[in-house]
């Protein structure tokens, strides 16, 4: 039997492309065709609460308290998010503005505000200071690049920051976030971890839900997220 | 531990000293207990006999007790060989509720016996103290290499009273591929024993020569042997009956069988079932695999199972047999010739089950007389809407009660697992009550099977024993024909508590259940363990007595409560119920069908709709009073009769009505802002609702709502920050308390500027405006302030 050399040699880069195609994750596949974006953020913040009395100064108590938000979220094509407050398991007393968050990881701009009044705030996206790698690792079939950022807040807390987002697909949202927030005595504070999940492809989304309502009072902060 | 070993010659002597012994310094009951009961209270010595035991070619034996009784019980063991030599442990003790496995080779060799030489096969009795069934038991015998799986059911002997018949009637069956069925056939006497043997089988009975057996002795009769003699094979009669009619006034053999297939690991137990407790024409077998069991089922992936319905009949004309399967099903749809018995309402966490139950009759056929058809269901599992998670099957025969003896076996498509299910009486009272042994391990599971037999529905009492615990279902109600499977994994792994706030141990490898009727309906039932890995199953089935429990009491759970004005508490009416062995107390909810009345109206009420509901009209006290009449049964030696029995419970409820809401002790700290880089302080203030005498009101469930103004006429208010914030709602913990938390994480703080929010706070309880109690202030609202870097303050006018 005369066997073609080119042939196979072909045949096997073929055969190998076909395999790797049929490797990678699903949306991975999807993403030269995938333009907007859905999917579900769940937020834990664990409140750590060394309390003092307010009359009595010997009344301590030691516990951690969970504030849990829930959030759909949307990408459009041009790459801003807008994620909706779905769920929120606690009084906000005076809390600044939840409900809607759009952000365009484009600009590194966040604005975030609530139905029906109008206080918003606007802040940068991006940490105060750049990012060390933490490499790559694969999330929910993403391959994402993780970067740890440490900085102080003008109140002399210090953040640490562990943030995953993926590469190489046009999804902009971190699949998943870290934060250790510890005060300018080194107790820590909170601990918060976002999670991304039921994330796939979205049938085009209208304009009208990456723009903000008129008439927004804004306050800068510097930093939203 | 002491022993004895004593040949046949001197085990008169030798028994008798050691029960003697063992019978003056056992525990004795108070003889007063004894009533018109004259089966079930009388205290005396008991003796319970197993068949047989095996410990060679690769078998271990294990003889599993369960105690029902509610103090320690001393019991005995005698161990004999097949020969009849008999050795004697010390006496053991088995804790209430307790189930107490022995390994029978570590005893003889700590008896100093050999089980691998003489004492390799043999029988066992128990000699105890007590009312009858306080103590139950069966003993397993296991091939694990081999994948064997037998059971020697016990059999009460009691001096003077015994349950040994007269007349022994078993079968075989699945005699093909160079299988043989062994009968073991013990002598429980002290005498020599004489018994005629017949081989049912093609029409007539064949008489075999008559069996002498000495004292004690255990004979092993080969099914083949029996065969070669009448110049036949197994091959050629693969199934059959064999009767032994014992001679002389007091009968004394009891007999056991197998069937095992080295070569696929199968393996059955063939019973002897009491011809006494064949009372009516029909037989019910309990919880079997069948098909491949649905991804629910306590059988699922263990294979694919064929059930076979094996029925012999014992007279001399022909009998008509039908086969009718009773199974759980979810979505019930279509008719067919399906019947849906009763919708299965709330149950409490008790087991699996569909929303309806099923009656398919799947088969009839025809035995000859003295014939024997082992009928497989193969061809009819079409009928079925597969997959299923379990069934049971109703076997009625035409002839008189006992004319049919038959056995249910579930056998593996594989023929490695068998599932035996022993057939019991639908008028076997005795077969409505269990003490079972139960284990769980990565490879074990245990599986209680209810079956109601009846057209009416049956209440069961139940509890679970282990490590010390006792855990009772309540709730537990069998519908018409339904079969429940309780899985004792998932029951123990739920830790829910009862209301004696009892749960199972978490880390409880090995306990007792132990289930009674309360209605006097026909109920069986019985624990399937399935070692998944061994590919064996074991059943067992024992009782405690032949009637229902009998209603002893009622009692309110709780037998106090608080509530408020306009608001509810469900109170329970709990039965308590007992066994005719004098065994521990089981539980009915019998709220629904008692009467409940409140002593002072014009404080509280019953609810119409809800029975045990009492609803807060105004504050004050109130006698709750329910009424409830049950049967109380006695039993004459035939039957059970019940008289009804009126009881009745009583708990005080007081009302109460929410007036102001008390501050605790504050306290401060920090907390983040959200996903914002800022930390604000943070005040947490408890508050506990408390009633117009500053009492707080203990009960859960109350609705707080807080009302914000930034308009009064005694607040400093602000809304510098911009930040109104919503008002809270709260709901009441147990102690009738919430907490209050107030921070400013405003967008200004949060960009290191500084404003201030200060408003005006009130509170309703259950939409009623409350008043609040600040310390020695007492007053009708709070005045809030918060700012950028401050622990907010509030202040009660």
């Amino acid at each position: 039997m005369d066997i073609d050399g080119r042939r196979i040699t072909r045949l096997g880069t073929a055969l190998a492309l076909v395999l790797m195609i049929l490797a990678m994750p699903a949306y991975a596949q999807q993403d030269s065709q995938t333009a907007s974006w859905k999917g579900k953020l769940e937020v834990r913040q664990f409140n750590f609460s060394y309390a003092v009395g307010v009359r009595n100064q010997r009344l301590v108590v030691r516990s951690v308290d969970v504030w849990k938000t829930n959030y759909d979220f949307y990408q459009n094509t041009s790459g801003i998010v807008r994620e909706e407050l779905t769920f929120i398991n606690h009084n906000r007393s005076v809390g600044g503005p939840m409900d809607i968050r759009l952000l365009n990881y484009a600009d590194g701009e966040g604005l975030v505000f609530d139905k029906g009044r109008p206080e918003a705030i606007e802040g940068s996206l991006k940490p105060p200071v750049p990012g060390k790698s933490l490499g790559v690792k694969h999330i929910l079939g993403f391959s994402c690049e993780g970067s740890e950022f440490e900085w102080k807040t003008f109140q002399h807390a210090s953040v640490e920051l562990q943030s995953w987002r993926v590469v190489n697909s046009s999804l902009r949202v971190p699949l998943l976030q870290v934060e250790y927030f510890s005060d300018d005595t080194g107790a820590l504070i909170a601990l918060t971890v976002r999670v991304a999940s039921q994330v796939g492809p979205s049938p085009a989304l209208p304009p009208s839900l990456f723009q903000p309502p008129e008439g927004l009072r804004i306050v800068h902060v510097p930093m939203v997220e | 531990m002491r022993h004895r070993v004593a040949c046949p010659g001197s085990l008169v002597f030798l028994v008798a000293l050691a029960l003697c012994l063992f019978f003056l310094i056992g525990p004795r009951s108070d003889t007063s207990a004894q009533t018109s009961t004259p089966c079930c209270t009388e205290i005396g010595p008991r003796e319970i006999d197993f068949p047989y035991y095996a410990l060679d070619n690769g078998f271990n034996s294990t003889l599993f007790l369960v105690s029902d009784s509610p103090d320690p019980l001393d019991f005995i063991l005698a161990i004999r060989n097949l020969a009849g030599q008999t050795v004697l442990s010390s006496s053991m003790t088995i804790q209430p509720g307790a189930k107490l496995p022995i390994d029978l080779r570590g005893l003889l060799v700590q008896l100093g016996a050999d089980p691998s030489g003489t004492f390799a096969e043999g029988s066992v009795s128990v000699y105890f103290e007590g009312t009858i069934m306080p103590l139950v038991g069966q003993l397993t015998l296991v091939n694990p290499a081999l994948h064997w799986s037998q059971e020697a059911e016990m059999v009460e002997n009691d001096p003077g009273r015994s349950d040994i018949p007269t007349i022994l009637n078993g079968m075989w069956w699945g005699l093909s591929g160079g299988r043989d069925a062994q009968i073991m056939v013990t002598n429980t006497s002290r005498n020599l024993q004489a018994a005629d043997v017949f081989l049912n089988f093609d029409g007539r009975q064949h008489q075999s020569p008559a069996i002498v057996f000495n004292p004690h002795e255990t004979k092993i009769l080969s099914i083949a042997d029996q065969l070669s003699k009448l110049n036949l094979s197994p091959a050629q009669e693969p199934q059959g009956s064999i009767t032994i009619i014992q001679r002389g006034a007091n009968p004394a053999l009891i007999a056991q069988g197998r069937v095992t297939d080295a070569v696929t690991g199968f393996s059955s137990t063939l019973e002897f079932p009491d011809p006494a407790r064949q009372k009516v024409s029909s037989l019910h077998a309990s919880g079997i695999p069948i098909g491949t069991p649905s991804a629910d089922s306590p059988f699922a992936g263990d294979g694919t199972f064929t059930p076979h319905v094996v029925a012999s009949n014992l007279s001399n004309g022909p009998e008509s047999v039908t086969v009718t399967v009773e199974y759980p099903q979810r979505d019930m749809q279509g008719t067919d010739a399906k019947t849906v018995l009763a919708p299965i309402g709330t149950k409490e966490f008790d087991g699996e089950g569909g929303t309806s139950v099923v009656q398919t009759a799947l088969a009839s056929f025809q035995i000859p007389a003295y014939s024997t058809v082992d009928f497989s269901l193969f061809a009819e599992l079409g009928q079925l809407p597969l997959p299923l998670p379990y069934a049971s099957v109703r076997v009625q025969y035409s002839g008189a009660p006992g004319s049919v003896i038959a056995q249910v076996s579930s056998v593996d498509g594989t023929q490695d697992l068998v599932v035996d299910a022993r057939t019991m009486n639908e008028g076997d009272g005795w077969a409505g009550s269990g003490s079972n042994p139960w284990h769980l391990d990565s490879q074990t599971e245990s599986i209680l099977f209810l079956t109601d037999e009846s057209d009416m529905p049956a209440r069961i009492g139940f509890h679970v024993v282990a490590n010390g615990v006792t855990y009772h279902l309540t709730s537990l109600k069998l519908n018409p024909h339904e079969t429940r499977a309780i899985n004792i994994r998932k029951l123990r792994d739920a830790q829910n508590t009862d209301f004696l706030k009892n749960k199972i141990p978490a880390n409880a490898s090995d306990g007792s259940v132990e289930w009674n009727r309360i209605d006097n309906v026909a109920v069986t039932g019985r624990v399937v363990v399935i070692q998944k890995n061994q590919g064996t199953a074991s059943a067992y089935d024992c009782c405690m007595c032949p009637c229902p429990e009998s209603y002893q009491s009622l009692s309110v759970i709780p037998f106090s409560a608080y509530l408020t004005v306009g608001g509810s508490v469900l109170l329970g009416a709990m039965g308590n119920y007992q066994a005719c062995n004098h065994g521990p107390i089981d539980y009915i909810d019998d709220s629904f069908w008692a009467t409940w009345t409140s002593g002072t109206t014009g404080v509280a009420v019953m609810n119409s709709g809800t029975h045990g509901e009492v609803d807060g009209v105004a504050a004050g006290t109130s006698t709750i009073t329910v009424r409830f009449s049950d049967y109380v049964y006695t039993y004459n030696g035939v039957y059970c009769n019940g008289s009804l029995s009126p009881h009745q419970g009583t708990a005080g409820v007081t009302v109460q009505e929410p007036a102001y809401v008390g501050v605790g002790n504050a306290v401060a700290d920090t907390v983040q802002c959200g996903s914002t880089n800022y930390y604000a302080r943070r005040l947490q203030v408890p508050y506990t609702v408390l009633d117009s005498n500053k009492s707080p009101i203990s009960i859960a469930g109350m609705t707080v709502k807080e009302q914000l103004s930034w308009t009064s006429s005694v607040c400093a208010t602000s809304n510098d920050c911009g930040q109104e914030p919503s008002a809270g709602t709260w709901t009441t913990d147990g102690g009738g308390g919430f907490t209050d938390t107030i921070y400013n994480c405003s967008p200004t703080c949060e960009n290191s500027g500084s404003c201030t929010e200060d408003w005006q706070q009130t509170f309703t309880v259950n939409t009623h405006s409350v008043g609040i109690v600040n310390g020695s202030t007492v007053g009708t609202l709070n005045c809030i302030a918060t700012d950028c870097s401050n622990t907010p303050q509030g202040a009660t006018h």
